[in-house]
């Protein structure tokens, strides 16, 4: 089992509208894209982090096997999950045209939120800058 | 003249608990830490406390007027009517609690405070008691006393294999139910370990080990009563007061003392609405069985968790053991 480089934190919010099983795979899903979570590491049980969020297991479980579908996870036995490596696949157009719908989406959030537009543009370059060193 | 004391030791107690709680509770709801210091906070605890000693003082006067021990119950009821009355007005005052909740997921694996071989040793003790009757049957009394009052001992049983293995059988389900409450705590109760209040975490985690430690003690008391039953030392009801009172005291003592002392908020992501009377939570969406209390010192059940019911049976089936048996 591999060890962790810094403390890997999963964070969700019980009173928002998101659903906490959404909450939970887009917040492992950005630890495993960011490589917070490295294959062969192995997750806690759906039990032990049901518990600890205070989400019933089956949330846990179904957020374990919507990442197993996406080839991030592979489900173990008892109920834990080890992080496996994952080849990228192709994105397809479909997804392409879901992801600039979701980030549009997102954007307009922001601002019907009030954060001004200078600073969503700001927040947007220096993500680009982060994927592009990241790419380098 | 016993049960008087007793009682008004525990009343003494719940006085002060109110200030022993989280600053951000006040009689299990969330507040601003500063509503403490303000008039109304005063005024609700000194409802809750003529509450409590008015029921305390009925409890006693209709314990001795009738001669009927049952009555000191009351001083419990006073300590519920007074803290469901104090938590309905503290509702008016209620701040929203912090709903988010942080999981490290490379937290370390914890392990079983004492290990698991530390538990088993009042069971251990029992099945070793049982052992010795059966090769020293002749050398026990005919009749052992199992009960002491003021004036000696006021209840025996016959040296039968019905009474003395029903004991030592009885005494191992209670040992078991108390090493069930500490594994529950330690299993199916929330651990913080996110960095976002990580003094809290730490705080609140120190806490959450030691009552594990202190539920494998006490499950060692039914054993220990057991062998002084059966061996009938010299003064054997000094023995077991004595040794009741020392647990007793260092029980309180040792919460007291280390109890978790929150200076900044508490993590504590149970909603006000889940705790009923501000002394029981009940949350379906909450897998957690224990979770910490909020006006207390310790841990409680979830009351909507079917296990929390399960072992409310498994402890209301060792003391019809108990009384079947007698």
């Amino acid at each position: 089992m591999l060890m962790y480089r810094m403390p890997v934190t999963l964070r969700i919010d019980l009173a928002s509208p998101v659903p906490a099983v959404r909450q939970i795979v887009d917040g492992l899903r950005l630890l495993l894209v960011v490589g917070g979570l490295e294959p062969g590491t192995q997750l806690p049980s759906v039990r032990r982090l049901g518990t600890d969020l205070g989400v019933h297991f089956n949330t846990v479980a179904e957020a374990y096997r919507t990442l197993a579908a996406e080839g991030w996870l592979e489900i173990a036995r008892r109920g834990g999950a080890r992080v496996v490596a994952r080849k990228t696949p192709r994105a397809d157009p479909e997804a392409a045209a879901g992801f600039q719908r979701r980030l549009r989406e997102l954007i307009a959030d922001g601002q019907s939120r009030g954060f001004p537009r200078g600073r969503i543009a700001r927040e947007l370059r220096r993500l680009a800058e982060t994927l592009e060193g990241a790419r380098s | 003249m016993i049960v008087i004391a007793v009682v008004l030791l525990m009343t003494a107690f719940l006085h002060f608990l109110p200030a022993w709680t989280r600053p951000d509770l006040f009689f299990a709801v969330t507040v601003d830490p500063y509503f403490r210091a303000s008039g109304e906070a005063r005024r609700i605890t000194r409802l809750y406390r003529i509450v409590l000693w008015n029921c305390m003082l009925l409890a006693i006067a209709l314990s001795v007027l009738t001669k009927r021990q049952e009555f000191v119950l009351l001083s419990i009821a006073g300590y519920y009517c007074g803290t469901a009355v104090a938590h309905r007005r503290a509702l008016a005052h209620a701040v929203p609690g912090d709903s988010a909740v942080e999981v490290n997921l490379g937290a370390p694996r914890e392990a079983l405070p004492g290990g698991p071989v530390a538990m088993l040793v009042p069971l251990a003790a029992l099945g070793v008691l049982a052992a010795w009757v059966s090769w020293n049957w002749s050398r026990i009394p005919e009749r052992l006393a199992v009960h002491w009052g003021v004036h000696g001992p006021d209840r025996w049983i016959a040296r039968t294999p019905h009474s003395i293995y029903g004991m030592i059988a009885q005494d191992g389900a209670l040992s078991l139910v108390f090493i069930l409450i500490g594994m529950g705590i330690f299993y199916w109760s929330r651990r913080l370990t996110g960095s976002a209040a990580r003094s809290a975490a730490a705080e609140q985690n120190r806490f959450r080990r030691l009552n594990v430690q202190i539920f494998f003690v006490l499950a060692s008391l039914p054993a220990a009563y057991a062998w002084i039953i059966v061996l009938q030392p010299p003064a054997p009801g000094a023995w077991l007061a004595g040794v009741a009172l020392l647990v007793a005291g260092f029980y309180y003592a040792v919460l007291i003392r280390n109890r978790p002392r929150f200076t900044a908020r508490s993590s504590d992501s149970t909603p006000n609405s889940c705790w009923k009377l501000g002394i029981f939570y009940f949350n379906p969406a909450d897998p957690a069985v224990f979770v910490l209390q909020r006006f207390g010192i310790g841990y409680t059940l979830n009351f909507a968790s079917g296990w929390a019911w399960a072992g409310f049976a498994m402890l209301a089936a060792t003391i019809s053991l108990r009384v079947v048996l007698r």
